[in-house]
C-alpha cells in the first residue's frame, strides 16, 4: 500500500517535470514574437517610433541581445500595388523585398516569413495596423538559445527538485497510507479479538468516509446476524436437551418400575433392561448436547475446585486390571498433579479418553496412561494401538457426530460427541486437546492444561 | 411423614406417588402454582418436592415466596436444568436439595427421608439401609459387626446402590454412574468390585451371606435390597 501510493505520487511528480520539456514548449518560444504582434494589433493606437517598439519587444523576450531584434515601421499606403504580401527591407540590411504569408487565417493583418540576412535566419513578422506597417525581426538563434536556456533551467530544477519531490512523495504516501488504512486496521483489530465464540464484538463507526462507514455498518450487520444465528442454534440445542429430559424421566421411571415388577430373571425383564440401557444412552447424549450447546454459547459453567488428577488417573489404571480380556498397562503418572477445575467436567473428559482407549483397542493390546508436569502445565496422555485410521479422519476427529470408519466388524458403542466435548472442556480450562495418529495404527490423545499453583 | 408434591407432569407425578406409597409415605399432589403456594404455606408437611418447570409459574418464585414468609419446610427441587447456575439459583432461593431429571424414584424417596431426618437433628454422615451402615466421610462400611474401610471406587458403588434401595441396576447403569463409562467394555469390572466388597464385609463365621443386602439379578445386574 505504502510503496504503491509512493510510486504513484512520484511518477505524477516526474511526469509534470517531463511535460515542461514537451515540443509544445518549443513552439511557445517561437511564438513569443507572434504574441507581441497580436498584442500590438489589439491596441487602439500604436506608437510609430520603431525604437520604442523594439524595446517593448525585447522586454518580452528575456535573454535576447538588442542586436538580435530589429523593428521597422512604414506609413500605410506606401506598399506598391499588387505587393501587399511584400515588405521592402531597409537598404542597411540588403534592401530586398520580403515575401510574407499570413501567420494565421484569423489574423490576416499579421504575416510571417523567414528571412536570410548575412547567412543568419530571422523570423520576420509584419503587422498592418490602422496607420502603419510594422516589421519586426528576431534572430532565430536567439529563440533557440532561449529554448536551450529553458531546458537547462528545467534540468537544473529536476536535479534540485527530485530529492525534494521524492521526500514529498514519501511523506504523502505515509500520510495517505495511514489515513486509508486506519479504518481497515481498526476493523482488523476488532475481528482479531473475535473468535468463533465471542461474536458480540462490533466495530465502532467513527469519522470515516462514507464508503468505509457503509462497509463497517455492513460488517457489523453481518456479525449481528451471525451472532443471532449462533445464539439461536445453541439456544435450540439447549432447549431441546431440557425438553427431552421430561419424557426421558417418564420413560425411565416406567421402564424401571416394570423391571422391578417383572419376574426376576425373566425374558421380559432382560428386554426391559435393554430398553432402559438405551434410555441411559439417550440421557448421556442429551447431557453432552447440552454441555456442547453451553460451550458454543460461551457459557460452559465451571464449579472450580482443587482436583488431584494423579488420583483420578491411578483409579483408572487400577480399573484396567479388572478388564477382561486385560490390556497391557503402560506409562507413568507423576504424583500430586493438582489442577483447579470443575471436577465433574474433568472427570467426563478423562473418562471419555479412557473409554476411547479401551473401546478402540486391539485384542491383546495395550494402553498407555501417562501424566506429567511441564512448564507449569499438566500433560495427560492416552495412547493405544488401533485399526488403521484414515488420515483424513484426523482432521475431523473433533467434529460432532464424526466417528472413525474402522474396517473391523466389532460393534462399538459411541455417540461421536465425546471428543468434541472433551476439547470444549479442555478449552474451557485454558488448555488444549491434541489428537495424533502414529504410523496409522497408534492413537495418541494429549491433554494440556494449566496446573494449580 | 407427609410430603407435598408440586409437579404438573401427571406421568411423573404418578411415578413419584407410587414411590411414596410403596415407601409408606403420605403425600398430597398439586399441579397448580397458586394452590401449591397456599398449600406449601400451610402446616402439616414434612417436606416439599418441587418441580421447577411449572406452566405459568416459575418454581423458583414459589420457593422464594415460601421462604420469604418464614416457612422452613425442607424443599427438594426437581429440575431438568441441573447445571451450575440453575443449581445455584435453586439453593439461593432456599432449596435444601436438588435432583436432576431423569432420576430414580427410589433415590428421591431416600433423599426426602434423609432431608427430614437431617431437619430432625439426625446425623446424615452415616447412611443406614437394610442393615448396612456406610459412613460418607470415612468411607467405613459396617455389616453384621464387620467393619472395613472401602476404596473410593467401592464406596461410590455401594453408595450408588444404597441410594436407591430396591432398584435393579444394570451393569451398564453402574458402569456409567460409578465408573463414568458410557459404554459396556464387555468386562466384569462391576462383578469383580462387588465380589471384593462382599468378601470384605461378610465375616467368615456369622450371618448367612444370603442376607447381605446386595443381590445379583440374573441377566440384569444388581439390587440393594430394601428390607
Amino acid at each position: 500500500m505504502f510503496v504503491g501510493s509512493m510510486l504513484v505520487l512520484y511518477t505524477f511528480n516526474q511526469s509534470m517535470i517531463f511535460l515542461l520539456g514537451n515540443p509544445e514548449v518549443r513552439k511557445i518560444f517561437h511564438e513569443r514574437h507572434l504574441e507581441q504582434n497580436l498584442q500590438w494589433n489589439s491596441r487602439e493606437s500604436l506608437s510609430t517610433d520603431a525604437g520604442e517598439l523594439k524595446r517593448e519587444l525585447l522586454g518580452t523576450m528575456r535573454g535576447t541581445h538588442p542586436d538580435e531584434v530589429m523593428v521597422f515601421t512604414q506609413p500605410l499606403g506606401t506598399l506598391p500595388p499588387g505587393q501587399s504580401n511584400q515588405f521592402p527591407l531597409p537598404a542597411a540590411i540588403g534592401g530586398s523585398h520580403v515575401t510574407l504569408t499570413p501567420a494565421d487565417k484569423y489574423f490576416p493583418l499579421i504575416s510571417y516569413a523567414v528571412v536570410d540576412i548575412d547567412d543568419t535566419h530571422w523570423d520576420a513578422t509584419r503587422l498592418i495596423s490602422s496607420d502603419q506597417i510594422v516589421l519586426s525581426l528576431v534572430n532565430q538563434a536567439a529563440n533557440e538559445r532561449g529554448i536551450e536556456e529553458f531546458l537547462n533551467f528545467r534540468s537544473r530544477m529536476v536535479r534540485q527538485i527530485a530529492p525534494l519531490s521524492l521526500l514529498l512523495a514519501i511523506i504523502c504516501a505515509i500520510l495517505l497510507t495511514r489515513r486509508v488504512l486506519a479504518p481497515i486496521r481498526r476493523v482488523q483489530n476488532s475481528l482479531h479479538s473475535l473468535d468463533n465464540r465471542d461474536l458480540s464484538v462490533r466495530i465502532p463507526v467513527r469519522g470515516e468516509d462514507n464508503e468505509f462507514r457503509d462497509f463497517i455498518v455492513n460488517l457489523n450487520g453481518m456479525l449481528e446476524r451471525l451472532e443471532k444465528g449462533f445464539q439461536q442454534a445453541s439456544r435450540f440445542s439447549s432447549d431441546a436437551a431440557h425438553e427431552l429430559r421430561t419424557p426421558l424421566t417418564i420413560m425411565q421411571g416406567y421402564t424401571e418400575r416394570a423391571i422391578n415388577e417383572a419376574v426376576p430373571g425373566s425374558r421380559s425383564q432382560i428386554q426391559l433392561r435393554m430398553i432402559s440401557d438405551e434410555i441411559e444412552r439417550l440421557t448421556s447424549i442429551t447431557h453432552k448436547l447440552l454441555l456442547l450447546a453451553q460451550a458454543d454459547a460461551g457459557r460452559l459453567r465451571m464449579d472450580f475446585e482443587v482436583v488431584n488428577v494423579s488420583d483420578l488417573l491411578d483409579e483408572m489404571r487400577s480399573d484396567l486390571a479388572l478388564l477382561d480380556p486385560p490390556l497391557d498397562l503402560r506409562g507413568r503418572v507423576e504424583k500430586e498433579l493438582i489442577v483447579l477445575t470443575d471436577r465433574a467436567l474433568l472427570q467426563q473428559l478423562l473418562n471419555n479418553l479412557f473409554s476411547n482407549a479401551v473401546k478402540y483397542n486391539e485384542a491383546d493390546g495395550w494402553i498407555d496412561i501417562s501424566a506429567w508436569s511441564e512448564a507449569g502445565h499438566l500433560h495427560v496422555l492416552f495412547s493405544n494401538p488401533s485399526q488403521p485410521i484414515d488420515p483424513a479422519f484426523v482432521s475431523k476427529v473433533f467434529d460432532r457426530f464424526s466417528r472413525a470408519d474402522l474396517s473391523h466388524s466389532r460393534q462399538v458403542d459411541g455417540t461421536g460427541l465425546g471428543l468434541s466435548l472433551c476439547r470444549e472442556i479442555a478449552l474451557a480450562n485454558g488448555g488444549s486437546l491434541e489428537f495424533r495418529v502414529l504410523g496409522q495404527t497408534q492413537v495418541v490423545v494429549e491433554l494440556c492444561m494449566p496446573l494449580h499453583r | 411423614m407427609k410430603i407435598l408434591l408440586i409437579e404438573d407432569e401427571a406421568k411423573i407425578a404418578e411415578l413419584i406417588v407410587a414411590g411414596f406409597r410403596s415407601a409408606g409415605m403420605q403425600y398430597e399432589c398439586c399441579s397448580d402454582g397458586n394452590i401449591a403456594l397456599s398449600k406449601a404455606l400451610s402446616d402439616g408437611f414434612d417436606a416439599i418436592v418441587l418441580d421447577l418447570m411449572l406452566p405459568g409459574v416459575n418454581g423458583i418464585d414459589i420457593l422464594r415466596a415460601v421462604r420469604e414468609r418464614g416457612k422452613l419446610t425442607p424443599v427438594i427441587v426437581l429440575t431438568a436444568r441441573a447445571e451450575l447456575p440453575d443449581r445455584l439459583a435453586g439453593f439461593n432461593a432456599g432449596a435444601d436439595d436438588y435432583l436432576p431429571k431423569p432420576f430414580f424414584v427410589e433415590e428421591l424417596v431416600v433423599r426426602v427421608r434423609a432431608l427430614v431426618a437431617r431437619l430432625r437433628g439426625q446425623n446424615d454422615t452415616v447412611m443406614l439401609q437394610s442393615g448396612l451402615q456406610l459412613n460418607r466421610i470415612s468411607r467405613e462400611a459396617n455389616w453384621a459387626g464387620c467393619g472395613v474401610v472401602l476404596s473410593q471406587r467401592e464406596f461410590t458403588l455401594i453408595e450408588y446402590l444404597m441410594r436407591s434401595p430396591g432398584h435393579i441396576f444394570s451393569r451398564t447403569q453402574i458402569l456409567k454412574h460409578v465408573w463414568g463409562l458410557d459404554f459396556d467394555p464387555k468386562t466384569n469390572v462391576v462383578d469383580v468390585c462387588i465380589q471384593r466388597v462382599r468378601k470384605k464385609l461378610i465375616p467368615t463365621h456369622g450371618p448367612d451371606p444370603k442376607d447381605f443386602p446386595i443381590e445379583a439379578i440374573r441377566g440384569i445386574g444388581y439390587r440393594f435390597r430394601e428390607i
